[in-house]
């Protein structure tokens, strides 16, 4: 029988006695999951078992792209209670439970993705068989979601791969490939791509004759110690729960959950973590975020639609120093050629070792081999002149912050490149109309706003002056995506998004140091919300003189809200060569360049407070100046938003969350005023104006939704 | 005239790697990689888009195992993976092969632009087995239990000892060195002379680096202990008496032929842009020289067998359709100096020329100011198929230099071979 306009397609069994069961999901690219579809599934298969020809059932894709890329989360939006949620989760488990108690073997035929409720789906066969394809990546991402796997897959997994492999992969969420998947036992046999439905028919046949059993995992020792008996189990536990809390500090709740759903055992723990996180807003905000990512990567870059961007193949690089080195070696990663320029040979060497060593560690990693190595860095290569820009479609600038250096670069570049090459300024502040204004083709000038370090940060911010080219931007953009990175669009003004964002709550956080709190105090303040580093600590890093020079720019451009309470600290520290990290001498102290730790903890350098009177005198209260620097950057976030340098509000959340640490689980500034409420948000402001300054009176378009009652996504 | 249609084939420009002694400053670049960033750099220098150009052509004296068709290697490197690339071997005259066989594709129609280059890096040589080892390598690899016990038990350790790779002449046995020394003898060549000739050749070489006229083609190149940049066989100050006191190294007895005044084992690699001249000029690119003509002959190697040069010269200037006297510049390579002055010596012997080159008139007498005026191989040193690239691009920069018109090079090469070329500057 064949079930019309539906996900799935039945593909009755000829004289091998196998039927063919195809997710097919009509007018999209690739499989996703409801409950409805499983319940189809049952049916379906059910009503196969009437055919007295079907020994085994091989379930398969009809789609290029991949097996089952998980269930449908904008489904999931329109829960709204634990109960209700829980109680999606539970249907789903029964129709799992119909599938694995068919009464015959069935063989899920996997290539390609194969992800959250895809993989609990094949967990519920007899048996899976994938493609060795590269493609092939199986993999239960609902934590990264702030879920856990609802239908199945918190008690199906532990069992077939034992109890330490499957809390990875729950807890991380992260792929599996085939290969590993064989080993592991996740996957029972893996065969070429071209072989694959004739092999899991086989496989299926196999079965159903009794005469393949499933290949029973290898336990290692190890495993056997710890998994077999109870308190091995506990064992496990309990360095899972330690593990995980000390990674979230407790901020995420779904790999808890995830925890505790394997240790219950039962389906009703499960059912009951789902609904419970559903309604999470740490789930809600990574959903979000998760939302923002696949909305932001449709965006093409400029305003105008069809735009379509140049081919890029060969960038040049002005300055191979950190910054430089880094983009040069994400740049070859990504098979494009890049010509560095510098002052000295040895600069350029620096940079070629740079990335020799990141390569080298992708390769201990098994990335590619040592041809892949070669290769890449083949592709950088580096002179003291301009040779090698002629044909450059994309000239990136990493050299000082300073105006005029700049302007002559981009002189030096439009003699030097034959082609219409573009100039993308990599600076953190200074305005790109300003570099572009004396260039003779202005329109080819664009800000690219790189985080270091480049290979580890993920994302890159386009900036964009009234008179860039839309054929640039989308040009540009195109070269950030092809390097991995989450991209925003914003507009041209002092400090751009992510440094304006920042500005305040750096300036929130020096003016907590003079109001007499702690610096660790500060610190932890903005750790506990959930940011990766806090506020001091991230000076030190990105260097003291670096960020008192942007902090002046920000003051500048915009007065008061960036205005720190006494400049003559920095102009101390300066004085001193106290520039942070790389100098060995900032707020905490340093050995060599690395922290000093003492009992685990970052030591304040006394060097440094003795410049403030009363230093250390406040007692902390964490949760009042997390919430003074959150808000700080909310703020100034709906200014931006306001003011048209973002262009939509998704942009101003993965912005911050991917440039700034802002924390994922508040799901970017503005989604977290939605949560929490716009007109509380304003109520807060209002309060901290009152107490702390008025750099905090409340940005007019936080005001506005807060009278209208509205959300800023709408 | 070699010509393509009514159009020269240009030379744009060149470049080299730094010569370096082997086992020295590029030891642990191998061939490949070394070729790589000169070609990469030449590419660059000249601006030329990956796409217009047609063919790698490489060559190797020296295999090299793990990539014998080196061309391709490069082509792959550097992510020209729709580029063609083979390579060519003609012993010491290789680096002049590639030239002249990119200029062949030229002219034929095949190509329009062409790299050629070629690398050679002695301290990456293969080092091989024995026969008998390689037997028994072959049969244990099948056998197993008792017979592989038994294959391996007939085996003598002390065959592991792998065959030296000497620089040898297969069909007479004799190494270079010797046959260079047979000449000395047969020509009557002293040692003050060729002693002198390799001094003088390492002061023009410095002379000329100090000058600021070879860094122009030099590629700095990266290595694991940091960039390379010079060639480091260029000895500054020689001394005369020291030089005449160190001993013959192929016949130690009755030699004449020392260290000093043959060309050192180097590593080193060299390419040049060979086009189509109106392909050139398309692209937007200025043609330094033309290649005017060339001329590969051969003799039986057991007597002279470095003779190359005296026998290819006339051929080339013929075909070229000048006389030593229009030439300007005058380039031999010097594999040693004995057999450079026997060559220089032989073009204005008569007698030799109707014996054994079958012509009724002498090449003529060389003037010693236009003969390897900014040193040559013994200074440099000998990266075998590079040679032939450094000494084309040495010549046209130093054409400019001297505003001089032609330039002939030569080579002498193993096997009895030789190749001489007519280059004319570009106006």
């Amino acid at each position: 029988m064949t079930t019309q306009d539906s996900a799935l397609r039945y593909e009755p069994a000829g004289e091998d006695g196998i039927g063919v069961l195809w997710f097919d999901c009509p007018g999209k690219k690739v499989n996703t999951l409801s409950v409805d579809l499983i319940d189809q599934v049952g049916r379906v298969l059910s009503a196969a078992k009437a055919d007295t020809r079907v020994r085994a059932i091989v379930i398969a894709s009809a789609k290029k792209s991949g097996f089952i890329a998980g269930a449908d989360i904008d489904d999931l939006g329109d829960v709204t209670s634990a109960a209700e949620g829980t109680k999606l989760s539970a249907s789903g488990q029964k129709a799992m439970d119909g599938l694995s108690g068919l009464g015959m073997p069935t063989v899920a035929a996997i290539h390609g993705d194969c992800l959250g409720g895809g993989l609990e789906l094949a967990l519920a066969c007899t048996a899976r068989i994938a493609s060795s394809d590269k493609r092939t990546k199986m993999a239960l991402p609902e934590v990264m979601l702030g879920l856990l796997p609802g239908a199945g897959g918190t008690q199906r997994l532990p069992k077939l791969v034992g109890l330490t492999a499957a809390l990875d992969m729950m807890l991380t969420g992260k792929n599996i490939r085939s290969a590993k998947a064989l080993k592991m036992g996740l996957i029972d046999r893996m065969v070429p791509h071209n072989q694959l439905l004739s092999q899991a028919k086989r496989f299926a046949g196999e079965l159903a004759d009794g005469k393949a059993a499933r290949r029973p995992r290898k336990k290692k020792l190890q495993d056997r110690i710890l998994e077999d008996n109870p308190i091995g189990r506990q064992v496990v536990f309990s360095a899972a729960r330690k593990k995980v809390l000390g990674q979230t500090k407790g901020l995420y709740p779904a790999p808890i959950k995830i925890l505790e759903a394997v240790q219950a055992g039962t389906y009703e723990a499960e059912s009951r973590g789902f609904g419970e996180l559903l309604m999470s807003d740490e789930s809600a905000s990574l959903r979000h975020l998760f939302h923002c990512i696949t909305a932001l990567k449709k965006d093409n870059g400029p305003d105008t639609e069809g735009v379509e961007p140049r081919e890029v193949r060969h960038v040049g690089m002005l300055g191979a120093g950190l910054m430089g080195a880094g983009i040069a070696t994400v740049l070859a990663d990504k098979g494009v050629t890049v010509r560095l320029k510098d002052l000295s040979d040895d600069a350029l060497s620096s940079a070629y070792k740079y990335a020799k060593k990141v390569y080298a560690k992708a390769r201990r990693r098994k990335r590619y081999g040592t041809a892949g190595l070669e290769e890449r860095s083949a592709r950088i290569s580096g002179g003291l002149d301009y040779s090698g820009f002629g044909h450059a479609e994309i000239v990136i600038e990493a050299v000082l912050e300073d105006m005029d250096l700049k302007r002559k670069m981009v002189a030096d570049i439009e003699a030097a490149t034959r082609s219409e090459a573009i100039f993308a300024t990599n600076t953190s502040a200074l305005p790109i109309a300003e570099i572009a204004a004396e260039a003779k083709h202005p329109e080819r000038v664009i800000g690219m706003h790189f985080f270091s370090p480049v290979e580890k940060m993920p994302l890159v911010e386009i900036i964009v002056h009234d008179g860039t080219d839309p054929v640039v931007t989308a040009t540009t953009c195109a070269v950030a995506r092809k390097m991995g990175k989450h991209v925003i669009v914003v507009r041209d003004c002092p400090g751009f998004y992510t440094t304006r964002a920042l500005a305040p709550y750096m300036v929130e956080a020096i003016t907590m140091v003079f109001e007499g709190y702690r610096l660790e105090d500060i610190d932890q303040a903005a750790t506990q919300v959930g940011f990766p580093v806090g506020p001091i600590t991230l000076m030190d890093e990105v260097g003291i003189d670096v960020g008192a020079k942007v902090l002046k720019t920000m003051r500048a451009a915009y007065g008061e809200r960036m205005q720190i309470p006494d400049s003559a600290m920095t102009d101390a520290f300066l004085a001193e060569g106290r520039m942070g990290r790389k100098a060995s001498k900032g707020f905490y102290v340093y050995e060599n360049g690395e922290s000093k730790l003492s009992g685990g903890k970052k030591i304040v350098d006394p060097g440094a407070t003795k410049h403030l009177s009363g230093y250390g005198a406040k007692r902390p209260d964490l949760d009042l100046m997390g919430d003074r620097l959150v808000l700080a950057l909310v703020n100034e976030a709906a200014h931006c938003l306001e003011e048209g340098i973002l262009r939509e509000p998704m942009a101003g959340d993965l912005g911050a969350i991917m440039g700034i640490g802002f924390p994922p689980m508040l799901g970017g500034p503005l989604f977290h005023a939605d949560v929490r409420g716009v007109d509380r948000v304003v109520v807060k402001l209002q309060e901290y104006a009152q107490s702390y300054g008025k750099r905090f009176e409340p940005s007019a378009l936080l005001v506005r939704h807060a009278e209208a009652g509205t959300k800023i996504h709408g | 005239m070699a010509e393509a249609k009514g159009d020269r084939i240009a030379i744009v420009g060149g470049a080299r790697s730094p010569f370096a002694k082997s086992w020295s400053s590029l030891n642990d670049v191998d061939p490949v990689e070394l070729s790589t960033q000169v070609a990469r750099e030449l590419i660059f220098r000249l601006d030329l888009k990956p796409e217009w150009i047609d063919h790698f052509v490489w060559g190797t004296v020296v295999a090299v195992p793990r990539s014998p068709n080196i061309a391709r290697e490069v082509a792959m490197n550097l992510g020209m993976y729709k580029t063609p690339g083979f390579s060519v071997t003609r012993a010491c005259a290789t680096g002049f092969q590639s030239v002249t066989t990119a200029a062949e594709m030229i002219g034929s129609g095949h190509a329009d632009v062409v790299i050629a280059g070629g690398v050679d890096v002695l301290s990456h040589a293969p080092v091989t087995y024995r026969k008998n080892v390689i037997d028994t390598l072959q049969k244990a690899q099948k056998a197993k239990g008792a017979a592989l016990v038994k294959t391996l038990a007939g085996f003598n350790p002390l065959h592991l000892f792998p065959t030296p790779p000497a620089l040898t002449e297969r069909y007479t046995g004799l190494t270079m060195g010797q046959h260079a020394e047979l000449m000395a003898q047969n020509f009557d060549i002293s040692r003050e002379d060729q002693d002198a000739f390799a001094i003088a050749s390492h002061e023009k070489a410095a002379a000329a680096v100090d000058a600021g006229h070879i860094a122009q083609d030099i590629v700095p190149i990266r290595t694991a202990k940091g960039m390379v940049s010079e060639d480091n066989l260029i000895r500054r100050s020689m001394n005369p008496d020291k030089v005449a006191k160190l001993r013959p190294v192929f016949d130690k007895k009755n030699g004449t032929i020392t260290a000093a005044s043959s060309s050192p084992l180097t590593d080193g690699a060299a390419a040049v842009a060979v086009m189509k001249e109106s392909k050139a000029r398309e692209l937007g690119l200025t043609p330094l020289a033309y290649v005017r003509s060339w001329d590969y002959p051969a003799i039986d190697p057991r007597e002279n067998m470095l003779l190359g040069n005296v026998h290819s010269i006339p051929g080339a200037l013929d075909r070229a359709g000048v006389t030593l006297d229009d030439i300007d510049l005058v380039d031999i390579h010097e594999a040693f100096a004995a057999q450079v002055l026997s060559n220089v010596r032989l073009l204005d012997d008569a007698t030799f020329m109707s014996e054994e080159v079958g012509r009724s008139s002498v090449v003529g007498e060389v003037d010693p100011d236009k003969l390897n005026v900014w040193g040559g191989s013994i200074a440099f040193g000998h990266p075998f198929a590079a040679t032939g690239g450094r000494m084309i691009t040495m010549m046209l920069n130093a054409l400019k230099e001297r505003d001089g018109e032609l330039a002939l090079t030569s080579a002498c090469a193993a096997g009895g071979l030789g190749v001489a070329m007519v280059l004319e500057r570009a106006s």
